[in-house]
């Protein structure tokens, strides 16, 4: 051969069996091969081989059955970002005519997708409020009402929807559940019957905010009836992203323990300070949602919200003031974030639907990493008093 | 600042043309400069010499060991080959710790030795023997506590007295406790060196060391022989070493937690003769292990009964613990020093310092533990 198509074909170096590298390699590969055509349709290449990466991909496959298992479910379609990931469980399940629930409390982006985006398609909304259990019955009881889109937590307000009782009307009236659990994490809430459950693992899953991506989990018949569309849409997770992703979940235990720990000194610290009128956090006794989230959740996560007794300059000279949170969006890695709430996570919303769902000017939404807790606080207090004196 | 925020926050500062929140990977080899008359003005020229992504961790490395300044390598030898080329000539006589992993013993032995180097491998557990080894050329004390593998302490502030007292320098191989549970600097050494590879990446991705010194005079050296030499750590490795530091007290508090549980239930096995760990009450040197560090770390060693056929046997029947050289890596790896990290070492020097043919090693992992001591059990009824 001569070395000028050598350097296209260069010789494999092969491993002896059993002679296994600790830590999977990354398959940075766009194509699959077989010896033979006929191999290729094999009914084993069908079912456990590779060909296209936009299809799949080994490093990225063993990323989706980890997930799907932290998730007590059996299979998962890894995307490039959260977002992908919660179009590929819409449009997977719906058509023009179809109705969808979707909650005032919902993180801003999953409802722009429904009420600006889905219409286009010819799929309508209903938006309620996650407590509003009569008003979902309602919902799910039209005819037209296919899907139901939640989260558990809410973002940004950490509100806790009683899952049994939404998956069981869910099951009644046949509406598909669409829970995004990024706030949760992979190991809560398996044992409740949602069909999909969607993340964000640029959140707690990668944890260490240095890449994107997206997971649908569900049982292999529900994520086998949206992998077509999944291999059309395109929007697939980079084996090289996979491969931090996996290497993030490594410590997901360890980091969501101690993210759910500061949080939780966090939330109770604020509840005491007279510059806060209120403190949203699951964790807290004296959170509406306790009660609940203790049934529902193992541990409650690192977003604690707060309304400050504070204008918007104020609050926003509050978030400036702080040293070690950062002022940027994104949630669930190892450095403490901040985010103004209204700004960031409202601007989809009148002014009255803003105040439904509690959005005020004084609202901050903390990320809690994983620093020593003596430090964010005493970060917090330093920017208090510079703002309250 | 606690160390927990230190290992997020310490070297890393948003990136000012972008507001990028991490460091980013600095993949070029060379700097433009200004002018002729502002070279270096940005502080970096040609990556041999410096390169952002590899300083943020050196700043992060150097903040977290309490050191004046880092420097990183592309492995744990080539960080303790700068130590040795930056402090030994020939004619020089250096004493190392008798126990000390194989790769310090064959740099000594094999390659530095030939080129007119002295070395005296000494119990430095024992300070009386050191200040007996040391002459008028001893130009470097070289300790590693624990030791790999047998994990005989060296009283680092003791052996670092008689270092300052003779002016020489003395260096210590902290890999297996981490700036986490033991600061050398702190105790008076002058030297902090480390596998990277090890805790710090601690997710078996990437190989590194590091040289973490108290004077801005030592962190010259290191960085003039580095340079000279081109044993550098690349961009990506620091990155990646540098995202897994983020979590590295919370890796080694887990994997120290699973140690103790694991030591603890093979120290009441019936078939393990054996067991040593800085945190059993029957560790020789426990006392000084809770004075001089805040934690025990994550490795141990246990015989069995039946030697070394015995121990062999136990390691190719456990499951979830991988027979792998490394250590400090979030899964849990089990080796045999003898035909493994230490078969370098002479059979009569292994045997002189403790590290007996049936010694079997255990890096612990955070896996949980009860699974970690199931797989354990399961193996050692098998004997």
């Amino acid at each position: 051969m001569k070395k000028q198509t050598r350097v296209t074909h260069p010789k494999a170096v092969k491993l002896l069996d059993g002679n296994e590298p600790v830590v999977s390699p990354v398959h940075k590969t766009v194509k699959f091969t077989y010896p033979t055509i006929a191999d290729s349709l094999s009914a084993e290449a069908k079912e456990h081989g590779f060909d296209y990466t936009r299809d799949s991909n080994p490093t990225t496959r063993e990323l989706e059955l980890l997930a799907a298992e932290l998730q007590d479910r059996d299979d998962a379609i890894a995307v490039g970002s959260g977002m992908a990931a919660i179009w590929l469980a819409l449009l997977g399940n719906l058509e023009a005519g179809d109705r969808v629930v979707i909650f005032i409390e919902s993180y801003r982006p999953n409802r722009v997708a429904v009420r600006r985006f889905l219409p286009k398609l010819g799929v309508k909304f209903t938006m309620l409020s996650v407590h509003d259990l009569a008003g979902i019955e309602a919902a799910f009881a039209l005819d037209d009402t296919k899907l139901v889109l939640f989260e558990a937590p809410t973002n940004p307000m950490l509100q806790v929807p009683d899952l049994a009782a939404i998956t069981a009307l869910a099951k009644r009236h046949d509406v598909v559940t669409v829970l995004d659990n990024t706030f949760a994490g992979l190991h809560n809430h398996g044992r409740y019957e949602v069909d999909y459950f969607v993340h964000s693992m640029t959140k707690y899953a990668n944890g260490h905010g240095d890449a994107m991506g997206g997971i649908v989990i569900g049982e292999q018949k529900r994520i086998r009836a949206i992998k077509p569309l999944a291999v059309n849409m395109g929007a697939v997770l980079d084996p090289g992203v996979a491969f931090l992703m996996a290497r993030g979940l490594k410590t997901y235990y360890l980091r969501y323990e101690r993210h759910s720990a500061n949080a939780l000194a966090i939330a109770e610290w604020l509840t005491k300070r007279k510059e806060v009128t209120k403190v949203y956090y699951p964790g807290l006794a004296t959170d509406l949602g306790h009660a609940l989230a203790r049934k529902q959740m193992t541990d409650f996560g690192g977003v604690v919200t707060f309304d400050l007794d504070a204008d918007k300059d104020r609050t926003w000279a509050f978030i400036d003031a702080l040293e070690l949170f950062t002022t940027t969006a994104s949630l669930g890695s190892t450095e403490s974030l901040v985010a103004p709430v209204r700004l960031y996570l409202g601007t989809d919303l009148s002014a009255e639907e803003q105040a439904r769902a509690q959005l005020k000017d004084g609202t901050v939404r903390f990320a809690v990493g994983i620093e020593h807790v003596d430090d964010l606080l005493a970060d917090v207090e330093q920017a208090l008093r510079k703002v309250f004196g | 600042m606690g160390f927990t925020t230190k290992q997020v926050h310490a070297g890393v500062t948003p990136d000012p043309t972008t507001g990028a929140i991490l460091t980013p990977i600095y993949q070029s080899t060379t700097f433009v400069q200004e002018s002729v008359d502002q070279y270096l003005s940005k502080g970096f020229s040609y990556s041999r010499s410096g390169n952002p992504t590899v300083r943020a961790l050196e700043e992060k490395i150097a903040a977290l060991e309490n050191g004046v300044d880092c420097t990183c390598y592309s492995t744990g030898m080539a960080a303790e080959q700068v130590v040795f080329q930056a402090t030994l000539s020939a004619g020089d006589h250096a004493i190392v710790s008798d126990v000390a992993y194989g790769g310090t013993y064959r740099l000594a032995t094999k390659i530095y030795a030939r080129f007119g180097v002295e070395f005296s491998f000494v119990d430095t557990a024992n300070p009386d023997a050191v200040r007996k080894a040391v002459r008028a050329n001893t130009k470097l004390i070289f300790t590693e506590t624990p030791a790999n593998p047998t994990l005989k302490l060296t009283d680092i502030a003791a052996i670092s007295k008689i270092a300052r007292e003779r002016g020489i320098p003395h260096a210590v191989d902290n890999t297996f406790l981490t700036p986490y549970y033991q600061r050398p600097l702190d105790l008076g050494a002058n030297i902090s060196v480390h596998s990277t590879t090890k805790y710090f990446d601690g997710h078996n991705a990437t190989t590194g060391g590091a040289i973490i010194v108290d004077s801005a005079e030592l962190d010259q050296k290191m960085r003039f022989h580095q340079n000279a030499t081109g044993v550098i750590m690349s961009p990506f490795v620091a990155w990646l070493t540098l995202q897994g530091t983020k979590t590295l007290s919370l890796r080694v508090e887990r994997q120290s937690a699973n140690a103790q549980v694991i030591a603890e239930f093979l120290e009441q096995h019936p078939k393990v003769t054996e067991v040593r760990y800085p945190g059993l009450k029957s560790f020789p040197q426990h006392a000084l292990a809770q004075e001089q560090a805040s934690g025990f770390g994550a490795m141990l060693w246990f015989e069995v009964e039946g030697g070394v056929k015995a121990g062999k046997k136990l390691m190719d029947s456990v499951k979830l613990c991988t027979l792998a050289e490394n250590l400090g890596s979030v899964e849990t790896l089990i080796t045999h020093p003898v035909t493994m990290t230490h078969a370098v070492v002479e059979p009569a020097e292994r045997l002189r310092v403790g590290i007996t043919d049936g010694l079997v090693r255990l890096s612990v992992g955070i896996e949980d533990v009860e699974d970690l001591v199931a797989d354990l059990r399961e193996a050692l009824d098998k004997l």
